[in-house]
């Protein structure tokens, strides 16, 4: 199979999220809810696009210094109530975006707790 | 019991939690010789200056911070720093202040998802929720990449709080025993009535 970057993010998909050290919880070793929180276009995120978790992490933490990252099923994030969309930028085909809904970009609270509770993490982040 | 006797079991008693002493010393303390007399002495005495030099720089650092964050009562704060529980709740606010005043220095796109720098009115809003005298318990702080800061508390039973600062509004979001709301508007003195009765449930 090949990867289509335009194509419909499918519920087996898994999605990665890089994790700024701010947003990492010490007291309760989890990351916070915030780091769903953006003020435009959306929550970043890329697709695994068939590739190995080291090949997304080394590819998704250059140039982030500090940062650690996590992963997430696409299915489990609809059940959340948000909406994926492909966002393929020159830089990176597998780039897209977690919305809250089609008509509101940035997520509700209970929807950015959710996400932040589900994300499986791959990588911690630099202690600050 | 002589008065030496009583002068060594004080000295041992208090040196009961120092574990450094302990493995070092080879004696055990019934037979405690002159030299080891001395030497406990020694420890005791060197001990006793550095905590009684670390509570003064600790109480003094406090002091001065609690003048930084514009809160002129020392009276008050003397009385504060009395009970224990008040003392960690005072130190977990100097640790937010500091917090909250560097995200003054976070630039563009810190979070490399197009955040913006933080305004001086956020950042001024959540120092004042964070330093209001009527906040008894002291919250964990973060950045937002919507230019607001939110506060998160959370209960070992997974109960959990979170209020999250704007410019112009606050929100609140919690959930108790598995049951959630949110609530999209709120004064600083409801999220303050929301988080005592969040830690007066058992």
């Amino acid at each position: 199979m090949s990867f289509f970057p335009e194509g419909n993010i499918e519920d087996k998909e898994t999605l990665f999220r890089a994790i700024h050290p701010l947003h990492w919880n010490e007291e309760e070793n989890r990351p916070t809810s915030a780091l769903f929180k953006v003020r435009e276009g959306g929550v970043s995120v890329d697709r695994d696009g068939e590739r190995d978790d080291c090949i997304v992490l080394n590819s998704l933490l250059e140039n982030r210094d500090g940062f650690g990252a996590g992963k997430i099923n696409a299915g489990q994030t609809r059940e959340i109530g948000t909406l994926l969309k492909p966002d393929p930028i020159e830089a990176n085909i597998f780039h897209s975006l977690i919305l809250d809904s089609q008509s509101k970009i940035c997520l509700s609270n209970s929807k950015a707790k959710n996400l932040s509770k589900n994300l499986i993490i791959l990588k911690f982040p630099s202690k600050m | 019991m002589s008065a030496e006797c009583e002068d060594q079991d004080s000295i041992l008693n208090s040196l009961e939690d120092n574990y450094y002493f302990i493995n070092s010393l080879s004696a055990s303390p019934t037979t405690i010789t002159p030299s080891i007399y001395e030497h406990i002495d020694k420890v005791v005495k060197k001990e006793v200056a550095e905590r009684t030099q670390l509570i003064t720089v600790t109480q003094n650092v406090l002091l001065n911070e609690y003048a930084d964050i514009s809160i002129q009562n020392k009276d008050l704060f003397v009385q504060l720093i009395k009970n224990k529980e008040e003392i960690r709740q005072l130190h977990r606010k100097i640790n937010n202040i500091t917090r909250i005043n560097s995200f003054r220095k976070l630039e563009p796109n810190w979070n490399k998802n197009n955040a913006g720098q933080f305004t001086e009115a956020v950042i001024e809003k959540a120092l004042a929720f964070i330093n209001s005298n009527d906040l008894k318990w002291q919250p964990n702080v973060f950045p937002t990449g919507r230019n607001s800061i939110q506060l998160e508390y959370e209960k070992s039973n997974s109960d959990y709080l979170e209020i999250e600062i704007y410019q112009d509004f606050m929100t609140l979001y919690y959930e108790l025993s598995g049951v959630s709301e949110d609530l999209e508007s709120i004064t600083p003195i409801q999220a303050i009535t929301k988080i005592n009765e969040f830690f007066s449930r058992r």
